[in-house]
């Protein structure tokens, strides 16, 4: 059990805890509401600012949007988009990758083979037949 | 929320003020804050709005002071004069008891010296906690740090002011 003096101690930091707090705090409302005008003026005008900035988003937010409708609805993109399509559709069938066309066939790298033989070899096609005869007798 | 940004606006100013000592930088400050508050948080509900905001208030403040670190390391040889916050003003109106208004000026031009002479931490504690009355858990939030850290920060703060303004006055409380 704590002790009457001790107790009244407790009080007293206690008390004069909250008055240095209130004696702060009424001087700084004090400061707040002696503010100059035109200190005022300019925490308004930021406060204007701020919410319209709110309408302003929205605003952009709206126009984009708009942009992308309008855009999407418009004749030229109507008949572009289908253009292009066909034309992407159209390479990517007919399209021959160098990745297709099969490596030499390993017995015509080999010594066996001279070298001045590799000139009469300049049509793609027979090189072409070649390697799938070689990959059908090795399978 | 216009209506909490009235009522909060000239007290979260003032704060900012307090901690950058520069109108233009609090004024910029509470517009970042602001603007940030409105676009992101407006559908929160407004009871939210008060700590959210202190908390993105407090995060400008802190990189406010980051910023000018940065600064001040980089150009170390400038010497940037800071304006005077809060301006000193003389013109004060004509006072009807001017002995008693006097000393109620002083003594509050006092408590605003003594809370200046806080650390960043305890001064930001001591306006979030006492002066904005925001509890232990959302001033912990807003000062990212525990709500141990911040009783501490708190505790401190007000003993300093209640040693100081003793001091000051030469009295005991």
């Amino acid at each position: 059990m704590k002790s009457p003096s001790r107790n009244d101690n407790e009080e007293k930091i206690k008390s004069t805890r909250n008055e240095a707090m209130q004696s702060v705090n009424s001087a700084l409302n004090h400061s707040v509401d002696t503010l100059p005008e035109s200190t005022l003026t300019d925490i308004a005008r930021v406060r204007a600012l701020a919410l319209n900035s709110k309408n302003v988003q929205l605003n952009l937010q709206k126009s984009i949007l708009d942009t992308i409708i309008a855009w999407l609805f418009n004749p030229m993109f109507k008949i572009g988009v289908p253009v292009a399509a066909a034309i992407t559709i159209f390479i990517s069938v007919n399209y021959v990758s160098v990745d297709t066309i099969p490596e030499l066939p390993l017995a015509m790298m080999a010594a066996d083979i001279p070298t001045e033989d590799f000139a009469m070899l300049e049509d793609l096609e027979f090189i072409t037949w070649l390697a799938e005869n070689e990959q059908s007798t090795l399978l | 929320m216009e209506a909490f940004l009235v009522d909060i606006e000239k007290r979260a100013y003032h704060m900012a003020a307090f901690s950058t000592g520069s109108h233009a930088d609090a004024l910029d400050l509470l517009q970042d804050s602001m603007i940030k508050l409105v676009t992101k948080y407006q559908d929160k509900p407004s009871k939210e709005w008060k700590p959210l905001f202190y908390k993105i208030l407090q995060n400008r403040i802190r990189d406010w002071h980051r910023h000018q670190k940065v600064k001040s390391l980089l150009f170390f040889w400038k010497n940037d004069e800071i304006e005077e916050w809060p301006p000193t003003n003389n013109d004060d109106g004509v006072l009807d008891t001017p002995e008693k208004n006097l000393t109620k000026d002083q003594q509050q031009g006092a408590a605003i010296e003594h809370l200046k002479k806080l650390s960043p931490k305890q001064q930001q504690c001591f306006l979030l906690r006492s002066w904005e009355g925001l509890s232990v858990a959302d001033t912990a939030d807003i000062m990212q740090c525990s709500q141990g850290s911040v009783k501490t920060h708190y505790f401190r703060a007000v003993s300093k002011l209640r040693t100081m303004m003793e001091d000051d006055h030469e009295i005991t409380f």
